[in-house]
């Protein structure tokens, strides 16, 4: 016979392995809630994050997950903390 | 996708042409793939064995294109025979292999 049978003729990608890669977890949303210079209610969820990127100031607690909150209501205000750090508060309204 | 086009002319079957990837699969476990080789390779042959001049059977490398002036029967009844195979294929796998008369 003239046409020896290529059985893969139309098949794609030439014996490439397959990855071991592509899975990823679920996003979990980290980041800011609140805006500075945005009002809130106490209780109100300001920053969720891993560790203490920003750290909890005047007003602001830090929950079990690293979550910090308002304890008042208020504005939000993001500031330094030291040379290199940053913090967030809650100053009531006058 | 793989997908097959055919000319027909007052209800001759006068070009065909297998081209593209199935994607079913990696090449080695495409079993799309697999069907259409074994049905387009039988075809060659078959047309190859008749040796009639009237038929030209190309191999471009991806894409097999059969043009046919015979007025050979049975090479009719081959086309038709081959396009079924093709289409029963096309039933359970359209996701991979298309088949469309031009």
């Amino acid at each position: 016979m003239k046409y020896v049978l290529n059985i893969q003729y139309f098949a794609s990608k030439k014996g490439v392995g397959s990855t071991k890669n592509g899975r990823d977890s679920q996003s979990k949303r980290l980041g800011a809630k609140l805006a500075d210079g945005q009002f809130c209610t106490a209780g109100s969820i300001i920053y969720r994050q891993r560790g203490t990127k920003i750290h909890p100031g005047t007003n602001v607690k830090k929950g079990g997950d690293d979550t910090l909150f308002a304890t008042c209501d208020g504005v939000v205000k993001f500031e330094h903390l030291g040379k290199d750090k940053k913090k967030v508060s809650v100053y009531p309204q006058a | 996708m793989i997908k097959v086009k055919y000319i027909q002319e007052d209800d001759k079957y006068t070009y065909l042409s297998i081209k593209g990837h199935a994607e079913f699969e990696d090449s080695g476990k495409d079993l799309v793939c697999a069907g259409a080789s074994s049905i387009v390779f039988g075809l060659m042959n078959a047309l190859d064995d008749l040796s009639d001049d009237d038929v030209v059977i190309k191999d471009l490398g991806n894409e097999i294109v059969i043009e046919n002036r015979s007025k050979s029967e049975v090479i009719q009844n081959y086309f038709e025979l081959v396009i079924f195979q093709l289409k029963t294929i096309e039933e359970s796998y359209g996701e991979y292999l298309k088949v469309e008369r031009k």
